[in-house]
C-alpha cells in the first residue's frame, strides 16, 4: 500500500468561477460599445482571475426590441470570453448614473436611473434567451439586472421595484422570466436578500431543495456595498421591518445558510466614514467566510483592498474566495491487477469560504506512463456540497479497467467543467492547492504512481 | 441529589412581556416551564427571579425548525434585546438549524434575569416552551 501526505501551497492561482473578478463595460450608456477584446482578457487571465463582470447598459433601446446587432455583439462577447478561458458575469441595465462623477448624489441618481416599462424588460429578456442559453457553459451566474440604477433593483422610475424597496408583481415576473431565461443548471443572484425572501419566502434552503433547479435554488445574493457600514448601505435593511440591528443579524443568518448552495459575489463601495469600522481585515474575513463569498471586484474599492494589502489578508481573501480545495493524504495500493479493486481513498479539504456552486465533475485518471493514454474512472460526488472549512474522505472502491496493460501509470485526480465545450480545456479544471501536482498542460492533480502487473 | 429533585427544589418567579409594549403574564411562582407565543420578527422577553444559586440551564424548544428562534440571556435591566449595545447578553444561543437552543450560565441566589426569545422570521410566528433548571 501507499499512504501518502501532500504539502500545502500557499500560491495564488487562478480557478473557474471564483475569486477577485475584473470589470468591463461592454455596452456603454447611449450606442458607446467595447467589445471584449482578446489582448485585456488575456492579460486578466495573466493576473490569476477566472472570472468577468460585465455590463450591458442597453438604455439604447428603452422604446424598442434589442437590434439584431446588439444580439450578434453581446453573443460575440460570451465567444471571446470563451476563448480566453474566462467566466461572465453578466449584468445588463438601462441605467448607470454618476458616470464619470466626482460625487454621486441621490438626486443625480434618481435622475439618471430611468427604467422602461414592465412589457420591455420582459421582451429584452426574451430576446436575450437564445444568446444565455447558447453561452451558459461560460456564464458563472448572472446578476439580476435590468431594474433601477446601475441594474441594483433600487430608484426604479417605472416601478419595477417599489420606492420603499418592496417588490411587486413586476419584480415577480422580471425574476420569473431571467430564471427561465438561463438554462436549469445556472443560477442568477438578486441584490438585496430580502428581496429573495418576499418572493420565495425567509426560509433559506437547504439540501432537500439546492440544486433541484427551482429558481429560489439558483439565487444566490449580490452585495455591492459590502463592509460599508453596519448594514452594508442598506443591503440588510428591509423595508420597515425591525429594529436595525435585528434586521443585520436575521438576514446574515438567513445568507449565511441560504449561500451554502447559492453564489455570494459583489464589492465593497466604500473607503470612508462608517466604513472604516467594517473594512479591516479581521472584520473582512469573518463576513466573507460567514456569507461564502465566491466572486469579488478586485477594482473597486480600490483603497479597500489597499488597505487588505496593508494589513496582510489581501493573498489569504484572494486565495479563499470561493474553493480552495488542498489535498491532504491518500492510501492506495502500490501495484494491482487489471479487474483488481482499486480501493483508493483520499481526503481533502476546502480552505476556501465557499462549495463551488456549478455543477464540477470528479474524474479519478489512470494515465499509462509510456503510451499516454488515459482509463477514466468517474467518481460520483458532487462537489458542490462541499462546504468551506469542511474535509472530508472519498472513497474509489471501483475496479481496474481490465483492458489495462501491464506498466506503470500515473494516477490523476481531474475535476474538469462538464459542459461539452469546456470538458478539455486546462483553464476551466479545477487546481488543487498543493505543491507539485498540478498539471498545466493537462488540467489534472498528479496524485501517485501504481504499477500494473499480470 | 438528583436531578429531579434538585430541578423540584427550584422556584423561578417568571414574567413575561413582549418588545411590542410590556404585555405583562403576570408572576408565576414554582413552575420551571413557560410556553409562549412570538410573532413573526418580535422579541418576547421573561424576567426571571433565581432562589438559589448554582448553574442556570435555559432550553427553549418550539415545532418548526423551519422558523429561527433565538434565545438570549441578559441583565433585569434591559428594556429590550434591541438596540444589543445597549443590552449587556450573559449568554445566548443562535443555532442556525433545529428547533432547540440551550444556554447554561453560572448564577447567584436572589438574582433577576431577562430571558429573551427572539423569532427571525419575517412572516411566521411561533409557539415555544422555555424549560429552566438550576443545577
Amino acid at each position: 500500500m501507499l499512504s501518502l501526505t501532500y504539502a500545502r501551497s500557499d500560491e495564488t492561482f487562478a480557478n473557474p468561477e471564483r475569486g477577485f473578478y475584473r470589470q468591463f463595460v461592454s455596452f456603454d450608456s447611449g450606442d458607446a460599445r467595447r467589445p471584449l477584446g482578446a489582448p485585456s482578457l488575456r492579460a486578466v487571465r495573466g493576473q490569476g482571475v477566472s472570472i468577468i463582470r460585465v455590463y450591458f447598459v442597453i438604455d439604447e433601446f428603452m422604446k424598442g426590441p434589442l437590434s439584431r446587432d446588439a444580439l450578434d455583439d453581446i453573443a460575440a462577447n460570451f465567444d471571446e470570453v470563451r476563448r480566453a478561458g474566462l467566466k461572465i458575469i453578466p449584468r445588463f441595465a438601462y441605467s448607470f448614473p454618476c458616470s464619470g462623477a466626482v460625487r454621486c448624489t441621490e438626486e443625480r441618481v434618481k435622475a439618471e436611473a430611468l427604467d422602461p416599462s414592465l412589457h420591455r424588460v420582459l421582451e429584452h429578456v426574451d430576446q436575450l434567451t437564445p444568446v444565455l442559453r447558447a453561452n451558459s457553459d461560460v456564464i458563472a451566474y448572472m446578476e439580476m439586472g435590468f431594474v433601477g440604477a446601475w441594474g441594483e433593483w433600487h430608484h426604479s422610475s417605472t416601478g419595477l421595484v417599489n420606492a420603499n424597496h418592496t417588490t411587486n408583481e413586476r419584480s415577480a415576473a422580471i425574476v420569473e422570466r431571467i430564471m427561465n431565461a438561463l438554462p436549469r443548471n445556472r443560477m442568477a443572484v438578486l441584490r438585496y436578500p430580502y428581496h429573495k425572501q418576499s418572493l420565495f419566502g425567509a426560509k433559506p434552503l437547504d439540501e432537500t431543495e439546492a440544486f433541484t433547479g427551482s429558481a429560489r435554488s439558483r439565487i444566490g445574493a449580490l452585495n455591492d456595498c459590502f463592509l460599508a457600514s453596519a448594514n452594508d448601505r442598506g443591503t440588510y435593511s428591509p423595508p420597515s421591518l425591525g429594529p436595525p440591528d435585528k434586521n443585520v443579524i436575521a438576514l446574515k443568518k438567513f445568507l449565511s445558510l441560504d449561500n451554502r448552495f447559492v453564489p455570494q459575489g459583489g464589492e465593497t463601495c466604500s473607503a470612508e466614514g462608517s466604513a472604516r469600522s467594517y473594512i479591516p481585515c479581521a472584520n473582512a474575513l469573518r463576513d466573507l467566510a460567514n456569507m461564502r463569498w465566491s466572486a469579488l471586484n478586485v477594482g473597486y474599492r480600490r483603497e479597500v483592498l489597499d488597505l487588505w494589502r496593508q494589513q496582510g489578508c489581501l493573498a489569504e481573501i484572494q486565495n479563499r474566495l470561493g474553493y480552495r480545495f488542498r489535498l491532504l493524504r491518500a492510501d492506495l495500493p502500490s501495484q494491482a491487477k487489471p479487474g483488481s479493486p482499486l480501493n483508493l481513498r483520499f481526503v481533502m479539504t476546502n480552505d476556501g469560504f465557499a462549495a463551488p456552486y456549478n455543477p464540477r465533475r470528479m474524474e479519478l485518471g489512470l494515465r499509462h506512463t509510456a503510451s499516454r493514454r488515459v482509463y477514466p474512472i468517474k467518481i460520483a460526488y458532487d462537489l458542490r456540497l462541499w462546504g468551506g472549512g469542511e474535509t472530508r474522505t472519498v472513497s474509489v472502491p471501483d475496479r481496474l479497467p481490465l483492458e489495462l496493460e501491464p506498466g506503470s501509470y500515473d494516477v490523476v485526480l481531474s475535476l474538469p467543467d462538464p459542459e461539452t465545450r469546456l470538458r478539455d480545456r486546462p483553464e476551466y479544471s479545477i487546481r488543487l492547492a498543493n505543491k507539485g501536482l498540478w498539471e498545466p498542460a493537462t488540467g489534472s492533480n498528479l496524485l501517485a504512481q501504481i504499477q500494473v502487473i499480470k | 441529589m438528583t436531578r429531579a429533585s434538585l430541578a423540584l427544589g427550584l422556584a423561578l418567579a417568571i414574567a413575561g412581556c413582549s418588545s411590542r409594549g410590556n404585555l405583562q403574564l403576570g408572576m408565576i411562582e414554582g413552575p420551571r416551564s413557560i410556553s409562549g407565543k412570538v410573532e413573526a420578527y418580535r422579541t418576547n422577553q421573561h424576567t426571571i427571579a433565581v432562589p438559589r444559586a448554582g448553574n442556570l440551564v435555559i432550553r427553549l424548544t418550539w415545532q418548526d425548525p423551519t422558523v429561527d428562534l433565538e434565545l438570549y440571556l441578559g441583565s433585569v435591566s434591559c428594556p429590550a434585546l434591541y438596540p444589543t449595545n445597549a443590552c449587556p447578553i450573559s449568554a445566548a444561543s443562535r443555532s442556525a438549524v433545529g428547533a432547540v437552543e440551550e444556554v447554561a450560565r453560572t448564577v447567584n441566589a436572589g438574582r433577576q434575569y431577562s430571558v429573551f426569545v427572539d423569532n427571525l422570521d419575517p412572516k411566521r410566528g411561533q409557539n415555544y416552551r422555555l424549560t429552566l433548571e438550576v443545577r
